[in-house]
């Protein structure tokens, strides 16, 4: 047991350095998340000077400004390549070199998703959501709770969007169009986690829907607990239903990986 | 003059054969392209669900300026995108310019005929068609002065995206920015993608001027669309593209000068 920590940690170091290397690339994103954080500060501005009430959708103006702002930031730390790297990995054969070690490829990979992560949350969300704070009226998160929720939380979302990337990743073995496929699910995340706008602006047939799928578990859950809209218990109930997710999806990860593994064979001849 | 059009069709024939091989390519593109709109269409809808206008412009005024950047965008994509993603790489550090410059044709010309997208028009495609609805939607009646000027305002908003971008590029003679300047000014550009009047009066100046993103489509829409407050400001849309084209030309040339191939 302890040497399978130690080797997953070795993939998740080897991630931080290779990160290391590109730090530049990470540090150019922190412009451009205040670009993303700025465009959306004036559309909702806009939106909710045009509206009568002062609450829309159970949200008033200070709480959707710093639901915006928090759902980038968010994304700055969840948000990798892993999919494409993946894919290409597959695409290539090279996953046959990760047959041949005694090593689990799936905890491999998230070992080094989460190292990208950890070396993102440094270089790049934290600049970022100090940038952001000085500039924006986005509001602390709503108390001690809330807080540690939002952090438990932020780190099961990474899970569930690591599982996603992983799986769609994985079709490469099926599709020559794996690229195009991990495009849709950028777009399809960024709308039905909630990133884009909160689950309960949306027209009263979806938003059901919505709350039963998982990407909601990767801006919604998180947003709304940074908000502090949900007491303590009804929060415990949602980590754990995140963790459920994260669970459930990295059970079909294992699955998918099995058969992509019996497809490999059937290339090979 | 003639011969440079004869080289334009010689290339863009080379160019379509080697982009029709990949044409499932083209499919799942399109198929991405419309994904990645109609969340952003999504979004703007799910909005207008809340209020009906936004800083003073409806639902389908909101597309038409959407649209009209889709379809800027999407000339841009066939044309300058893949020549500005990966000039310093290819035609600096790997110094394929030196092939170029080789060459009895201008530098610009050659490394823009290279680099063409013929077939990426699906941004073109869609962007017209989400004009069209809008243009339906709100029944536009448009005078022989507003047809006259659909291919200028349209060329122009290109000239300033095109011409923006080929100056940030054309910086790298000077210096190499590692990770590229585009990035972040790209990101800037979705600034315009929206009506100029949500924004604060020094940000609208600024988009307006020093990086002049709303050029790109909404004070040229804003024209299409009827409103004789932005007449004027609109009509300068082909001007102010020749003049940032200009500038990214100008700067294009002094790099040229200065460039001295890789190596030692």
């Amino acid at each position: 047991m302890m040497v399978g920590v130690a080797v997953y940690g070795a993939f998740m170091r080897n991630k931080v350095l290779e990160s290391l290397a590109y730090r530049m690339r990470f540090a150019v994103g922190i412009p451009s998340y205040l670009l993303f954080v700025t465009v959306h500060f004036f559309i909702w501005r806009a939106v909710y000077q045009a509206s009568p009430e002062a609450e829309i959708a159970g949200f008033n103006l200070g709480e959707i400004l710093t639901y915006a702002a928090i759902a980038w930031i968010v994304r700055s730390f969840y948000y990798s390549r892993v999919d494409f790297e993946i894919a290409e990995d597959v695409r290539r054969g090279d996953v046959v070199r990760d047959l041949l070690r005694p090593v689990d490829f799936q905890l491999a990979r998230m070992a080094e998703a989460f190292g990208e992560s950890a070396f993102r949350f440094l270089v790049l969300t934290l600049p970022s959501a100090l940038l952001v704070y000085l500039v924006f009226p986005v509001a602390l998160p709503a108390g001690w709770i809330a807080g540690a929720a939002f952090g438990l939380s932020l780190l099961l979302s990474f899970v569930v969007y690591f599982q996603i990337s992983y799986l769609v990743g994985l079709s490469a073995a099926f599709t020559e169009q794996a690229a195009g496929l991990i495009r849709a699910k950028a777009a399809a995340v960024e709308l039905l986690s909630g990133f884009l706008v909160p689950l309960s602006f949306f027209p009263a047939w979806a938003e059901p829907i919505l709350r039963w799928l998982p990407f909601r578990m990767v801006a919604d859950v998180p947003l709304n607990l940074y908000l502090g809209r949900y007491d303590g218990r009804e929060a415990l109930l949602l980590l754990a239903l995140q963790a459920a997710w994260a669970l459930g999806l990295y059970a079909l990860g294992r699955l998918a990986w099995r058969s992509v593994v019996r497809r490999l064979t059937i290339q090979g001849g | 003059m003639m011969r440079r059009a004869e080289i334009f069709f010689a290339y863009l024939g080379q160019l379509l054969k080697a982009q029709m091989e990949y044409r499932l390519d083209f499919l799942v593109d399109i198929t991405t392209t419309l994904l990645r709109q109609g969340v952003d269409l999504a979004f703007l809808a799910i909005i207008f669900t809340k209020v009906s206008r936004l800083a003073g412009w409806s639902f389908p005024e909101v597309v038409f300026i959407y649209g009209f950047f889709t379809l800027v965008f999407g000339l841009y994509n066939a044309t300058f995108l893949s020549l500005i993603s990966d000039f310093s790489d290819r035609y600096l550090i790997r110094a394929e310019l030196d092939r170029v410059l080789t060459r009895p044709l201008g530098s610009l010309y050659q490394v823009f005929l290279e680099r063409l997208r013929p077939l990426d028009l699906n941004g073109i495609v869609l962007g017209a068609a989400l004009m069209v609805y809008a243009a339906l939607r709100l029944d536009l009646a448009w005078g022989p002065l507003e047809w006259a000027l659909l291919v200028p305002l349209v060329l122009g908003g290109f000239l300033v995206y095109s011409g923006f971008f080929l100056a940030i590029t054309s910086i790298n003679f000077w210096f190499e920015v590692r990770g590229g300047l585009a990035g972040p000014f790209m990101n800037l550009s979705r600034f315009g993608r929206f009506p100029a009047t949500i924004y604060g009066p020094g940000l609208r100046a600024f988009l307006s001027t020093a990086v002049p993103f709303a050029f790109i489509a909404f004070y040229p829409s804003a024209l299409l669309l009827g409103r004789e407050e932005y007449l004027l400001v609109g009509l300068a849309t082909p001007a102010v593209g020749l003049a940032v084209f200009a500038v990214a030309v100008f700067i294009w040339r002094r790099g040229i000068g200065r460039y001295q191939s890789a190596g030692s």
